[in-house]
């Protein structure tokens, strides 16, 4: 079998994980199988993922352009005509996440926090603390990886800041899914371990997409000291279960959180025809924790 | 303005000038101000297809 890179060499026994790959097992063993093992994916990528995809890269460029020095206008036009040719011939079906609103939804974010109070860190090597890439080794064993958004600084306090873009309505009712959650506790250690800054959560800078308006809340998740012990417990203690799964080459199903898997189809079928399902509605593309694709 | 706009989106991204730019910015600007004023649709770009008029039908053709 041709394993990613995330494996050990010659075996089912990951050691580098993400929080998608991590999240996945959380889930469900069988879930892990499929996307993470094996690397099934949908045939068609998802116009959400798209979406969050050029929507995060977009403010990226443009973070990145304004701590290299340039005024607002020059960094918004350098970020409008990377998004323009990046997004040339993408031919969404959907209303509300498409080429259109995705400019807008880009356009109004940098407008609706102009002014923001919250300012990227600059690191001790002198370069602005966006485009962060971490892997640090949780324990002997397990290399935690993935992607941060920016490091910025607020209100005196240090912050990862994520930014997630959703067609829910924006409110407490949204931002409580963070509150506890796998990413957005991966993403606060990683700040403390990998760039050794004293993080206290994440600011989520959220975006509601909708047909004819994008709106924005920000919210701040905090992770304490004994939380992010905790987090680190149990995500050893999950993926020692893994290991144990690889040995036996057995990933039972979780029949408890099917609701919204894009497995259910595949799971609800009798196992001797599962394969020709999969071969049908799915298509390889395998996921590598070290370069995981930064979306929504 | 909104043709003018259309027309900017469907261009080739490597003709779009400084200027066009700006114009696509300065009119999304007006949309969310629209918006915040309290317009719920106003950052909706696609135009909406005209309403087909309504003539008199001619009872006559329908062969009843």
């Amino acid at each position: 079998m041709n394993k990613p890179e995330a494996f050990y060499s010659g075996t089912l026994i990951q050691n580098v994980w993400d929080s998608t790959s991590l999240g996945w097992f959380k889930d469900c063993p069988r879930k892990y199988f499929y996307s993470m093992i094996e690397g099934w994916n949908s045939k068609h990528k998802s116009h959400h993922l798209i979406f969050g995809s050029y929507y995060h890269k977009a403010l990226e460029l443009y973070d990145l352009s304004r701590t290299e020095g340039a005024e607002h206008k020059k960094a918004l036009r350098e970020t409008l005509r990377w998004l323009f040719k990046i997004t040339w011939g993408w031919e969404s079906e959907d209303t509300a996440k498409n080429r259109e609103t995705l400019v807008r939804s880009v356009v109004w974010y940098l407008d609706h926090f102009q002014n923001d109070t919250a300012q990227t860190v600059v690191l001790s090597d002198g370069k602005p603390a966006v485009e962060l890439t971490f892997h640090f080794e949780l324990t002997k064993e397990i290399t935690l990886a993935g992607h941060l958004d920016r490091l910025v600084s607020f209100l005196d306090a240090p912050y990862i800041m994520d930014r997630k873009t959703t067609g829910t309505t924006l409110g407490s009712h949204y931002f409580d899914r963070y509150e506890p959650d796998n990413q957005m506790s991966l993403y606060t250690l990683a700040g403390r371990i990998a760039y050794d800054t004293p993080v206290r959560g994440v600011i989520i800078d959220a975006a509601q997409i909708a047909v004819g308006f994008t709106r924005f809340d920000r919210a701040i998740t905090y992770r304490t000291d004994d939380q992010l012990k905790e987090w680190t417990r149990d995500t050893i203690l999950h993926v020692e279960q893994s290991y144990r799964c690889a040995e036996k080459n057995y990933w039972p199903m979780n029949d408890k959180a099917c609701m919204l898997c894009n497995f259910k189809r595949i799971c609800s079928k009798d196992p001797s025809v599962r394969e020709a399902f999969l071969n049908s509605d799915f298509e390889k593309r395998r996921w590598n924790p070290s370069e995981g694709a930064k979306n929504a | 303005m909104s043709t003018d706009i259309s027309e900017l989106f469907a261009r080739d991204p490597e003709s779009l000038t400084d200027q066009d730019l700006d114009t696509i910015v300065a009119h999304l600007q007006t949309l969310r101000a629209q918006f915040m004023l309290g317009a719920k649709t106003a950052g909706t770009m696609k135009k909406k297809a005209p309403k087909e008029k309504v003539t008199n039908i001619d009872l006559g053709e329908l062969g009843l």
